[in-house]
């Protein structure tokens, strides 16, 4: 069982990419072939797994070893012998093939059963049993997940040899079959991208195993990646590597041949050996200078089990591959002024996007600037041509600017900046300028408890300038 | 029953130049609507010395499918306030004769038709238009709405002696009920170039720039310069700059009130 740890840590990794964790198809699998003590080539597999009862073995150690090397299940004179193997977890069993050698005393019996059926069984007066059998699901009806039982029964009184005597297995082969599709999400993709972007797949499956993850940058496979357990924490240390790897026993044969010892193994972090991995990480490269910059890519990441159940968990996702980032330059020319327009200039415009540089800020002259300001409500009254307003209370000043844009008289673009300077008479303070919304309007409100000269002021890049200055005194009434 | 008779009118301005084609200004039925053409006035720019004689031939085509009966007038211009201009058709331009004032055009026929000036004009210029009107030949048996059409050409005669003189008014004018400014100028020269130029209106609210478009003031005519509308109460002083062929020909300042 996973550990609580380990699950809020896989909760909060889900989030991170939780719109890429819904898995958005699957293949069909294959089954798989679990061998236990012997491969199909005859290597030692010498780890039976946690799903053996007894776990132990004295055999399976040789490659080629025959019966002499396989699982005993030894009989005596006082007690009976049992061995069983298990079915993975959410796989079906389909066949059962053994490898036995039967050598029994008289009142010992042998019987392979499964589920309440009684495969084959044999008496010490019958024919030993030396070879090879093959149990398929459709005649056998093998239940789909109950255990094998190897046992050796002695009725009554029997005469066994030093070290028993019983039933002895060169091999036991499972065809299980696992049609449940591996989840997962992914985390680490970025837009735009560059360089090699590495996602961090983490992805579970409920049958024989995670195999591998593979990204798809706009339909071209990269490496796949094999997935690896989350690191033990520091200080800690998995048991010796003396179990089976999870690898294809047969790599030049289409079927996958797994070894049983690997298969269904409980992954818990802090404890046993974890081979075929029912959760897991991978990093999973994407090479995004194998394209050409552009916008139009796409990423998509695929966890395929070992029994070729394939879950898309990050469907096509657009993707921009930007390695070459125009940074632009160390020297820029320093326009005069404060106030540039920013305008499209069709002309200039690469067909088919921008020929890099911040999109739309082509600078233009706002040329012959014209600035009206004016106080667009009443005084409390005007002396000698100044308006005096209210202390402290808040006037509006609106204006317009306009400029010759294409050879016409045009309003003003749209957030041209305006300056604000109030003189003071010893002084000229620089006050929070505004810029021009539509139709090149302008707007300030302002409230002040002292006279003095507002100077509103637009000064284009080419020094050109056009500015109001509107003399104001304050009255308390 | 009563008769209408719609004037499809192309109007080539004092700065127009190139062909005016009439088109129709408003449907004369079903079989008006599927004509190929109309009447057509080629060209539709006259521009000589103040030379007695020819000033040049036109031709006028009739692209419709129905008969016309074209008269060919010489206008003087009229000119609004604005700088607006439109064919003066209650008079005829002085010293310009054409050689066809009237004729009927059949359905693809074209007429030359000369337009002469008869002699040197008075102030050393002369700005006028042609005024081509066509109307359908059988427009007496026709009931409803009749299509014609209405073509401007521009007769330009330039100075020997151009002479720029822009006058200002020794006053603005005001318009009480609209609160509005301006600044009347008229062309004391005898030349036709635009006139641009920016107005500064001050006032104790504030400042205005304003711009003067570019406009073409005939010669003895007046145009108003914008100072603002709807001005509040208050004193105003107004600069006027203008300037004409590249060179500032007027630059004055104005006192004016509004009460």
């Amino acid at each position: 069982m996973p550990s609580v740890g380990r699950i809020k840590q896989l909760s909060v990794l889900g989030l991170t990419a939780a719109a890429f964790a819904v898995p958005a198809s699957s293949a069909s699998a294959a089954d798989v072939w679990l061998w236990a003590c012997h491969g199909p080539g005859g290597n030692a597999l010498s780890d039976l797994g946690t799903k053996t009862t007894p776990r132990a073995t004295s055999g399976c150690k040789t490659t080629g070893g025959g019966f002499a090397d396989g699982v005993k299940v030894f009989g005596t004179g006082s007690s009976d012998a049992v061995r069983q193997f298990g079915v993975p977890n959410n796989t079906v069993l389909r066949e059962v093939r053994i490898g036995r050698q039967t050598n029994l005393v008289e009142g010992q019996s042998y019987a392979l059963s499964q589920g309440g059926n009684t495969l084959e069984s044999r008496d010490a007066e019958d024919t030993p049993f030396n070879g090879a059998a093959t149990f398929p699901g459709a005649e056998q009806s093998l239940a789909p997940d109950a255990p094998l039982n190897f046992s050796v029964n002695c009725d009554g009184e029997c005469t066994t040899p030093a070290g028993g005597s019983g039933v002895s297995l060169q091999y036991i082969a499972m065809r299980v079959s696992d049609d449940t599709a591996p989840t997962g999400n992914v985390g680490g993709w970025t837009d735009p991208a560059s360089g090699t972007l590495n996602l961090q797949v983490q992805a579970s499956d409920a049958g024989v195993g995670l195999k591998s993850a593979t990204a798809f940058l706009n339909g071209t496979p990269g490496p796949s990646v094999s997935f690896v357990a989350k690191p033990l924490p520091e200080g800690q240390q998995r048991p010796a590597e003396d179990n089976e790897k999870c690898e294809d026993l047969t790599p030049s044969d289409p079927s996958i041949d797994l070894a049983y010892g690997a298969v269904g193994q409980d992954d818990d972090v802090n404890d046993g050996p974890i081979e075929c991995l029912n959760r897991g990480t991978a990093i999973v490269p994407v090479d995004t200078k194998s394209v050409p910059d552009g916008k139009n890519y796409t990423i998509r990441v695929e966890v395929t089990d070992w029994a070729g159940n394939t879950t898309v968990v990050m469907p096509e996702t657009p993707t921009e591959v930007l390695n070459n980032v125009n940074l632009g330059t160390n020297t820029q020319d320093l326009q005069i002024g404060t106030a540039g327009i920013v305008t499209q200039q069709p002309s200039t415009q690469t067909p088919g996007g921008s020929s890099g540089g911040v999109a739309g800020a082509i600078a233009q002259q706002c040329r012959s600037p014209r600035l009206s300001m004016l106080l667009a409500e009443r005084p409390l009254r005007v002396r000698r041509g100044t308006p005096i307003l209210k202390i402290g209370k808040r006037y509006r000043f609106a204006g317009r600017l306009t400029c010759v844009i294409n050879g016409r008289r045009r309003s003003a673009p749209k957030r041209t900046r305006i300056d604000f300077f109030n003189d003071l008479g010893r002084r000229t303070i620089e006050k929070p300028g505004t810029t021009v919304y539509s139709k090149g309007r302008i707007r300030f409100i302002v409230a002040y408890r002292t006279s003095r000269t507002l100077i509103f002021r637009f000064t284009n890049s080419d020094g050109q300038r056009s500015q109001v200055r509107i003399r104001i005194r304050v009255a308390r009434r | 029953m009563k008769r209408y008779m719609a004037l499809g009118a192309a109007l080539a301005a004092l700065g127009a130049g190139g062909a005016a084609l009439g088109q129709s200004a408003a449907a004369g039925g079903a079989a008006a609507a599927q004509l190929d053409g109309g009447l057509s006035l080629s060209p539709a720019l006259f521009v000589k010395n103040a030379q007695p004689g020819s000033l040049g031939t036109m031709l006028v085509a009739n692209r419709s499918a129905a008969a016309l009966t074209v008269t060919v007038t010489p206008r003087p211009w009229v000119q609004s306030a604005n700088g607006r201009v439109s064919a003066n058709r209650r008079g005829n331009l002085p010293g310009v004769s054409v050689s066809e004032p009237t004729f009927t055009l059949a359905p693809g026929a074209e007429k030359q038709v000369g337009v002469t000036l008869d002699a040197a004009p008075a102030g050393g210029s002369l700005y006028g238009a042609v005024e081509v009107v066509g109307i359908p030949a059988d427009i007496a048996s026709r009931q409803g709405v009749v299509l014609g059409y209405r073509l401007i050409g521009t007769i330009r005669v330039l100075p020997d002696q151009p002479r720029v003189s822009l006058v200002p008014a020794s006053r603005a004018k005001i318009t009480k009920r609209t609160r509005t400014a301006v600044l009347e100028v008229r062309n004391a020269g005898n030349v036709l170039d635009p006139v641009t130029g920016s107005a500064r209106v001050r006032s104790s609210r504030g400042t205005r720039n304003l711009s003067v478009d570019s406009v073409r003031v005939l010669p003895g005519n007046k145009i108003a310069v914008p100072l603002g509308s709807r001005l509040a109460r208050g004193s105003y002083v107004a600069t006027v700059r203008l300037s004409q062929q590249g060179k500032t020909r007027v630059n004055v300042t104005r006192r004016f009130t509004i009460r």
